[in-house]
């Protein structure tokens, strides 16, 4: 049970954390390419 | 039971009604902006990048996630969630690194079609990529919609007693009134509204199923009371979970999808697009797997729902639940749903007709002048959306057997060649020819002939071979035009 607690809150959590390193990550990256 | 009943109350109808005619009112707040082709098609580049986050989001959710995901996680329990993960992770990172490079190099090419961006980008003066590409878009996507239309059509037959023939009819025209009017911003904006009564169905629903249940805790004791596989999330086993992941490789090939990414104003805000659309992503995939998980808890046994069909479990439980008012409200979230996905892929079909095939092959590019193209286009999404109409009548069975390969073809077809067009300066036009066919073959081979002894969902070996096909034909130079640099 304790596996179905983390999918079911934990995990939407990570994946919504896991999409603002990607934002802050790409930013940097887009920045340096920049002419 | 006929869960429809409760439909006959007059507020709940009054609701439901609502919920379909909101859309064409829209549909006049967008004509003023749709003045070119390219705003009917792209929304002239110049969307906002949260109305790009939830339309990119809300035209891949079709029927499959209200209706589907939640039957799915009565039956399998919570394991059901990597249906939801796979696609969700894909379509984060694919908003930003897919996006951003397609957005900035179709404004250099002036592509307002994925196929222009793949003919300009090859320098394909034949037009060979545009000519296959558009006959693997004509034949899944046209499927596709006519598909979502026969979904609505269905639902609508059984909640307000319309005869089937009538209801594709009624269907079709909630659709191309406002596509007529507004084109792509039309279709977008819709589905911003739409977002908020999905918001209601897929949020807010399991939100009050939750209270009711005494809490997530309590709902997964009385489901392991029922079921012990029922709360363990690994339940599905290994070659379940891998195809469950996988159909996250179907989002980069969806067209309806990409050319959202495309329609933006400012390649950068697609970052801000991703963090959005990942949230909402979320709320409705999580939303559609917390109603399944309360059904089974409220009503343990399949054979109490209508037909015995678990995809039935977002209605029943709706019906218990809430008064006429939400009820109508909520059975209109399945049609946002539907139809949300519905008029984005008819776009894609006329987009396809029109520029693809019509003015770039056929009339050897687009001398007209742009109130000409621009009523041509109009008069395409009218005959699209009836051809659209009369297979969804006519050909039934047939379009479930292709949409069955739809979500799969088109991911294996175009996601890979897209991926590599982006990323792998040795891609070639060959390479992308090669990868289109091998993509749409191996989807349909798997299917007939090897998902059974296999196990394994056909997207996985075709994106897979197809990603080979475009790197055998790789040239040993750089060979897509890259003006841009890495």
């Amino acid at each position: 049970m304790t596996g179905a607690l983390f999918v079911l809150t934990a995990l939407p959590l990570i994946i919504i954390a896991a999409s603002l390193a990607v934002y802050a990550l790409s930013g940097r990256r887009g920045q340096k390419g920049r002419p | 039971v006929n869960v429809y009943d409760q439909l006959k109350n007059p507020a709940a109808l009054a609701m439901f009604i609502l919920t379909l005619l909101l859309p064409v009112v829209i549909g006049f707040l967008a004509l003023r902006r749709t003045r070119s082709q390219s705003d009917f098609f792209v929304g002239g580049r110049a969307m906002n990048k949260f109305v790009v986050a939830l339309s990119a989001v809300s035209s891949g959710r079709s029927s499959w996630l209200v209706l589907g995901v939640s039957g799915m996680a009565y039956t399998m329990g919570v394991s059901a969630v990597w249906a939801i993960v796979g696609y969700v992770t894909v379509e984060m990172l694919q908003f930003i690194y897919v996006g951003r490079r397609l957005r900035s190099l179709s404004q250099d090419y002036d592509a307002i079609t994925l196929l222009d961006f793949f003919e300009s980008r090859f320098g394909d003066r034949g037009h060979a990529i545009r000519i296959t590409g558009a006959l693997i878009i004509g034949i899944f996507i046209t499927a596709y919609v006519a598909a979502q239309l026969n979904a609505g059509a269905k639902a609508l037959d059984t909640a307000l007693g319309i005869p089937f023939g009538a209801a594709i009819v009624v269907a079709g025209l909630l659709i191309m009134v406002y596509m007529v009017l507004g084109g792509y911003i039309a279709v977008a904006y819709n589905d911003v509204v739409r977002a908020v009564i999905m918001l209601l169905g897929l949020v807010i629903f399991p939100v009050v199923g939750l209270v009711k249940a005494g809490g997530l805790q309590a709902l997964l004791v009385t489901l392991r009371g029922l079921d012990p596989a029922q709360v363990d999330p690994l339940s599905l086993g290994a070659g379940a979970l891998i195809g469950f992941l996988g159909i996250g490789l179907g989002s980069p090939g969806q067209p309806h999808i990409v050319v959202r990414y495309m329609s933006i104003d400012d390649p950068d805000k697609l970052r801000f697009s991703s963090v959005v659309g990942t949230a909402w992503n979320v709320a409705l995939g999580w939303g559609a797997l917390m109603i399944g998980l309360l059904g089974r808890a409220a009503v343990p046994d399949v054979a109490s729902l209508p037909d015995r069909d678990t995809e039935m479990i977002y209605l029943v439980l709706a019906s218990r639940y809430f008064g006429p008012v939400l009820y109508g409200l909520l059975l209109g979230g399945i049609f946002a749903a539907i139809l949300s996905t519905a008029d984005s892929q008819l776009l894609v079909v006329a987009s396809t007709l029109v520029r693809d095939l019509y003015e770039k092959t056929l009339a050897g590019g687009s001398g007209a002048d742009e109130a000409r193209r621009l009523r041509l286009s109009r008069t395409v999404v009218v005959l699209a959306g009836m051809a659209a109409m009369v297979l969804a009548y006519a050909a039934k069975d047939l379009v479930f057997w292709l949409v069955l390969f739809a979500w799969g073809g088109l991911g294996a077809s175009f996601g890979t060649t897209l991926i590599f067009s982006l990323y792998w300066k040795r891609t070639t036009r060959a390479g992308v020819m090669a990868g289109m066919i091998t993509g749409t073959l191996v989807t349909i081979l798997w299917k007939l002939f090897l998902k059974e002894p296999t196990g394994v969902y056909e997207l996985i070996p075709a994106f897979l071979l197809s990603a080979l096909a475009v790197m055998v034909l790789g040239s040993k130079e750089a060979s897509a035009r890259d003006e841009k640099g890495a």
